[in-house]
């Protein structure tokens, strides 16, 4: 019997297959339909989703606890989203995109020195502490598939302008589409990252000695939110959009999985 | 029996010759009952479209000879009474079988992979079905032509994309929109070409079309037979904001849209894509627009640098669905005649099909 750790390395291994195919299907100037990816990438989350149980399970709680269970929560988070948005045949190229995130989160969790397991950490005791790391992952990932969209759409938009022919032969959704699904995803992230931020100050409360606002996470979370928040602010405001908002969802996110382990290791909270 | 094919296309002649060819609707039944009657064939389809007459027919006579009597069939049955060379020509089995699947599938015609023939060549064949001028031969023959058609346009890339101008339009609209339906396109100058192109995006759902011309009564016309309106060529600007394509085919020897004038009509659009389409030459639109964020400027040879490379995508398609013919024609015959018993001698007797 596999243990948790070997599924989840078998289902990086079937995302590396899609990471493969997905070159592929570059090099072909994304002209097929992307089932086969989609049935990659499924079958990796299935065994994704063997792996989240069996650790939920032997743990008794949320994976949500170290730095390999939140980025594995936060890949699983992302594949599944993608799955839904995938049974929508126009935005299934998605995924040709996305896999390269998958591959790339799956390798850095299995990096050794991440598992680390504290069977007196307040997860184990507090339900709610779940729910603020579920919540903070899932928007997360949908952050992942918004910097997903918008490289689908600065690379449909310059093919556009440069007038090359790729632009109309690939199956890749137009570009307004790419800008809907990024504006919807960021606010629904958006709004999950709220919510599980404002669980926060519920988990501190009565314990003496606590600092938040000297806490490097936090100080990074917040910073994460205003940063998105502006962006929603300014797409509602404003109409930001196009090539812009690409740029912004891109570093957005860029920055979030850069500084993500960063801080937490910098974090007495966390 | 031997099958074999009789007939012009637009590869061996020219529109004058084909016109003395071809048959009106009402004239099919009739010249397949005389077909028939006269003993030359037991079965018979044809074929009578603008580029194409064609008559397919399974004989119990040798091949050589069936064709030169259907070949005089056709010019006496249409009273041609000029010289005869390489216009008219002929195939035995299995070229003949091949032709009609090439046909099918959109090999044979003018605008390589298109449809239509498909739909003519079903109506030819229904049409001669209910004559009861078809029999086990050439139903068996015609059922694996629309088989064979099908599988060719769904496996290849024979059909894929769109070689005119106004298509190539749709598509490129296609990728930037979010949908066409409730789209809101300006024709700008009151031209053929952009009339069709208003036509194919009105087609696929575009809501509303507005139509603005130097003369105005030109403008109102073209609006009428779009089912659009008509806008004053001095209040076009007005619209602007509102529309999401423009295609524009104005004569005027400068451009009708500079820089700096989109520029200011884009602002209050905040990052709405617009997509101006510029057919006419000299060119309305200047190419410095293209360089505006969310602003997409295809001229005529985009457009049809565009429908050159699926021509071209498509001629790269051909040498496997002519491999996949050559096989399901064998195979056909095969069935057909079980011992083997093909026609030896195949060749054409005159007007070997040119190809295009």
């Amino acid at each position: 019997m596999l243990t948790d750790r070997q599924w989840f390395f078998c289902a990086t291994l079937m995302y590396g297959v899609s990471l493969v195919y997905s070159v592929f299907l570059w090099r072909k100037g994304f002209r097929k339909d992307d089932r086969v990816n989609y049935v990659l990438l499924l079958g990796g989350f299935m065994m994704h989703t063997v792996a989240m149980f069996m650790r939920g399970f032997s743990f008794n709680r949320c994976p949500v606890n170290n730095l390999f269970e939140a980025t594995m929560f936060v890949n699983w988070a992302a594949v599944g989203a993608y799955l839904i948005l995938g049974l929508w045949p126009k935005i299934r190229s998605l995924g040709a995109f996305a896999s390269p995130i998958f591959v790339f989160l799956g390798i850095y969790a299995l990096m050794p020195g991440l598992d680390h397991h504290d069977p007196d950490a307040e997860i184990t005791k507090n339900g709610f502490v779940s729910l603020h790391a579920v919540l903070i992952l899932i928007s997360y990932a949908g952050f992942g598939l918004c910097a997903v969209a918008s490289c689908m759409y600065l690379m449909q938009e310059r093919n556009l302008k440069k007038h090359k022919i790729s632009a109309i032969l690939s199956v890749l959704p137009p570009i307004q589409r790419l800008e809907s699904v990024a504006g919807k995803l960021v606010v629904s992230s958006l709004v999950l990252l709220t919510i599980g931020l404002s669980l926060a100050p519920l988990l501190v409360k009565g314990k003496e000695g606590v600092v938040f606002y000297k806490d490097a996470k936090i100080l990074w979370s917040m910073l994460v939110w205003a940063a998105y928040s502006t962006i929603v602010l300014a797409r509602w405001k404003w109409r930001f959009g196009g090539k812009g908002l690409a740029w912004c969802l891109i570093s957005g996110f860029v920055f979030l999985i850069l500084t993500f382990s960063g801080t937490n290791l910098m974090s007495d909270l966390h | 029996m031997a099958v074999v094919v009789v007939g012009i296309s637009h590869h061996s002649s020219s529109v004058e010759f084909r016109e003395r060819f071809s048959f009106a609707e009402s004239e099919l039944d009739e010249t397949l009952r005389q077909l028939t009657e006269c003993g030359l064939v037991q079965e018979s389809v044809l074929l009578s479209t603008c580029n194409r007459v064609e008559l397919y027919a399974a004989t119990r006579l040798p091949a050589t000879e069936a064709l030169h009597a259907l070949k005089q069939f056709l010019i006496k049955n249409r009273k041609y009474d000029g010289q005869v060379d390489e216009e008219i020509y002929g195939f035995a089995d299995p070229l003949s079988v091949e032709h009609l699947y090439r046909v099918a599938s959109g090999l044979d015609s003018l605008v390589l992979g298109e449809t239509e023939i498909l739909g003519q060549l079903k109506k030819a064949y229904h049409s001669a079905q209910s004559m009861k001028s078809t029999g086990r031969q050439l139903n068996k023959i015609f059922q694996k032509a629309f088989y064979v058609s099908k599988h060719i346009r769904s496996n290849t890339g024979i059909q894929r994309g769109s070689t005119s101008v106004g298509s190539v339009a749709v598509e490129l609209a296609d990728k930037i929109f979010d949908g066409l339906k409730g789209r809101r396109v300006m024709v700008i100058g009151a031209g053929d070409t952009s009339e069709k192109t208003a036509r194919s995006l009105l087609s696929r759902g575009a809501s509303e079309v507005a139509v603005t011309n130097r003369s105005h009564d030109r403008a109102l016309a073209l609006a009428e037979n779009l089912k659009g309106r008509a806008v004053r060529f001095q209040e076009w600007e007005a619209e602007f904001t509102d529309l999401d394509i423009v295609i524009s085919s104005t004569s005027a020897p400068t451009y009708v849209l500079d820089r700096a004038r989109v520029e200011r009509l884009v602002r209050p659009r905040q990052s709405r894509p617009l997509l101006l389409i510029d057919i006419a030459v000299p060119r309305d639109i200047d190419p410095e627009i293209n360089e505006i964020e969310n602003v997409y400027v295809y001229n005529i040879d985009h457009l049809q640098s565009i429908a050159q490379d699926y021509l071209s995508q498509r001629q790269k398609e051909i040498s496997s669905c002519e491999s996949f013919i050559k096989s399901k024609a064998a195979e056909t015959l095969e069935s057909l005649n079980p011992v083997g018993d093909f026609n030896s001698d195949s060749s054409v007797f005159e007007g070997d099909r040119k190809e295009a």
